[in-house]
């Protein structure tokens, strides 16, 4: 019975496992075409035009000339610092006004404490987050449409709005920071109470009891007890969402995009999309240098994100 | 005799104005947001039902079923309802079991090159090529256009590769270890006895595919530039909204009047699906998500 013990060698080991290390390949080579393969890809932004009228990819490729064009047409492009300014400018009024929602509504949901009510509230509430983009937008387009949406025509029965000049909640500018915020709070606040609920779970019960024995009212235990023991979450959550920044939600942001508001709404997905597929001259190998240049900055706030969830948490995304 | 001792704890302690305040607050809170997340799509129920051209907050105006009789008669609906369920189902099987096969490798600590293994897929997760290089690469292969692009590129979808990973982590070696004094191959033991095990997880991981393929026009709108034939459901309704798919109601004028109430009748014949799951949703979605949670 007693084997000698082998060092456990990486050739022993390979020998050990060699029956279930082949169960790899195919998510493997999946990524490897991909996603590594599109990495290789990024290379094209430093050529100067692909032809992909006259050319498959790879003669295209081989025809272009190299250049750092691309990049130095970027910092001088007023509609490239334009998206990156709506891109801010987006995901920093998504963290300022929706981030600290789902907190609020999960405090609100594990109060609710008859099982059934609390499944009820949590089934709707968590319902628009598995509606496509397009038929959320879609929804509201009719909701908030000018001439017989609902809103207006409440708006106008109550004498708040002149019917002769109804808001294009959709199509006007100044509306749309509202709009988005609006459609984003209704296919996302439900569902992000999920986490906070779970950590809200884990608390011990007995805390509260002792609470309420001592005299402190909901407010206070919400305050004192509920808020304290998840703020850890809330930290971690916050920092893998600053993250994110560089993603504003192309889905979003892209169903809702009309000449109206795009100078306000064009972010670099919608941008990047607009340069190769939605123009009549496409222009890959700048729109790649500004994926490239997004990708770039996304990675370094998501690893920074990732570091400092790390130092004050112990636990980060990985 | 606990719950004697909480009943007792309970009555003794009333609840205080501040309580009561507290419960009006809950409730005022939750049922407004409730409501919010309802009566949109209760307008555009409604709206489906309704003749052209009425204004409708909450009931059907002149009810009518003209909206969904020409979604019905339109080829278009149902051959964009086939795609999506093609691609939901299709993609999801293809991926749960692509990212099995490389879940249960990855659970064995002493897996060799495991680290540089988890590092591949987890790069993958934070850094891509962007729209242009992939759009060449699913071109040069072949598959612009085809319905196949709209699931085949996606299918490696890491965070649940570490989802089935950690669950597999968590399974007793036992009876992994008896079943291969049988000379069962790692091919059963992962197919009859994790499998079985890891059910909840599973269906979880297949829930998440399933929803995001469904509701995925991104992959559409970058692979799918001319053949509106092979569009999924979503792309369909995003087309919808925005003019694209109109060609079939403008030729008609009595098309056009009710053009927002064909909008609404397609809008809830696509809701339909989804609401047919949801029970199931619910039932494992909230489990998956505080496993990854907490384990993550």
């Amino acid at each position: 019975m007693l084997v000698k013990i082998k060092k456990k060698s990486t050739f022993y080991k390979v020998k050990k496992y060699r029956k279930i290390l082949p169960f790899l390949l195919p998510a493997m080579i999946l990524a490897f075409v991909f996603s590594y393969i599109p990495m290789l890809g990024l290379i094209v932004a430093f050529k100067d035009r692909l032809n992909l009228t006259a050319f498959t990819p790879f003669e295209a490729f081989a025809n272009a000339n190299w250049t750092l064009d691309n990049f130095t047409r970027l910092f001088g492009s007023t509609e490239f610092l334009q998206a990156v300014r709506n891109t801010l400018v987006i995901s920093f009024l998504k963290i300022v006004i929706l981030f600290p929602l789902p907190i609020f509504f999960a405090i609100l949901i594990t109060e609710v404490k008859n099982k059934f009510s609390n499944k009820t509230v949590q089934a709707i509430l968590y319902l628009p987050h598995f509606l496509s983009w397009p038929i959320v937008i879609g929804i509201f387009m009719n909701v908030f449409d000018p001439s017989s949406g609902a809103v207006n025509n409440i708006l106008i029965r109550m004498g708040l709005m002149n019917y002769q000049q109804p808001t294009f909640w959709f199509a006007d500018r100044g509306w749309f920071h509202f709009m988005m915020l609006l459609t984003a709070g209704y296919k996302d606040i439900g569902w992000s109470c999920i986490i906070y609920i779970a950590a809200i779970m884990a608390i011990d019960t007995e805390m509260f009891e002792a609470a309420r024995i001592d005299g402190a009212n909901k407010f206070q235990q919400v305050r004192y007890i509920t808020i304290p023991s998840i703020v850890s979450t809330i930290a971690l959550l916050l920092i893998i969402r600053i993250g994110f920044l560089m993603d504003a939600g192309f889905e979003q942001i892209f169903a809702m995009i009309n000449p109206e508001v795009r100078s306000v709404a064009e972010i670099i997905g919608t941008y990047v999309y607009r340069l190769s597929f939605d123009s009549v001259r496409p222009d890959f190998t700048f729109a790649t240098a500004v994926g490239l240049f997004n990708g770039i900055i996304a990675l370094i706030l998501i690893l920074f994100g990732n570091w400092t969830a790390k130092r004050i948490g112990g636990k980060g995304i990985w | 005799m606990v719950i004697a001792k909480k009943e007792k704890v309970r009555s003794k302690i009333r609840l205080g104005k501040a309580d009561i305040l507290f419960e009006i607050t809950k409730w005022v809170l939750l049922i407004s947001f409730a409501l919010f997340c309802l009566l949109p799509v209760l307008n555009v129920l409604s709206l489906s039902f309704s003749r052209a051209g009425t204004s409708v907050t909450l009931l059907p105006v002149d009810f009518t079923l003209f909206a969904y009789i020409q979604v019905v008669e339109g080829q278009a609906f149902f051959r964009a309802l086939g795609v999506s369920l093609f691609v939901a189902i299709a993609g999801t099987f293809l991926s749960v079991f692509v990212l099995l096969l490389a879940a249960y490798p990855l659970s064995k600590p002493d897996l060799p090159f495991r680290k540089p293994i988890m590092i591949f897929f987890l790069i993958t997760m934070l850094f891509s090529g962007g729209i242009v290089p992939n759009f060449l690469l699913v071109r040069t292969l072949g598959l612009l256009d085809t319905t196949f692009a709209l699931f085949i590129p996606s299918l490696v979808r890491v965070f649940n590769l570490l989802l089935l990973k950690t669950y597999f982590e968590g399974l007793p070696k036992s009876l992994e270890e008896s079943a291969m004094l049988d000379g069962a191959s790692y091919y059963r033991i992962l197919l009859q006895i994790l499998l079985p095990l890891s059910l909840p997880i599973v269906a979880t991981v297949s829930l998440f595919t399933a929803v995001a393929y469904w509701n995925d026009y991104f992959a559409s709108l970058i692979y799918q530039p001319t053949r509106p034939e092979y569009f999924p459901l979503a792309r369909y309704i995003f087309d919808l909204m925005t003019g694209a798919a109109l060609s079939d109601i403008l030729s008609d004028p009595q098309k056009v009047m009710a053009r927002q109430n064909i909008q609404a009748a397609t809008i809830v014949l696509a809701i339909i699906p989804v609401l047919m799951i949801y029970p199931l949703v619910l039932k494992y979605f909230t489990k998956g998500i505080t496993v990854g949670a907490v384990k993550g």
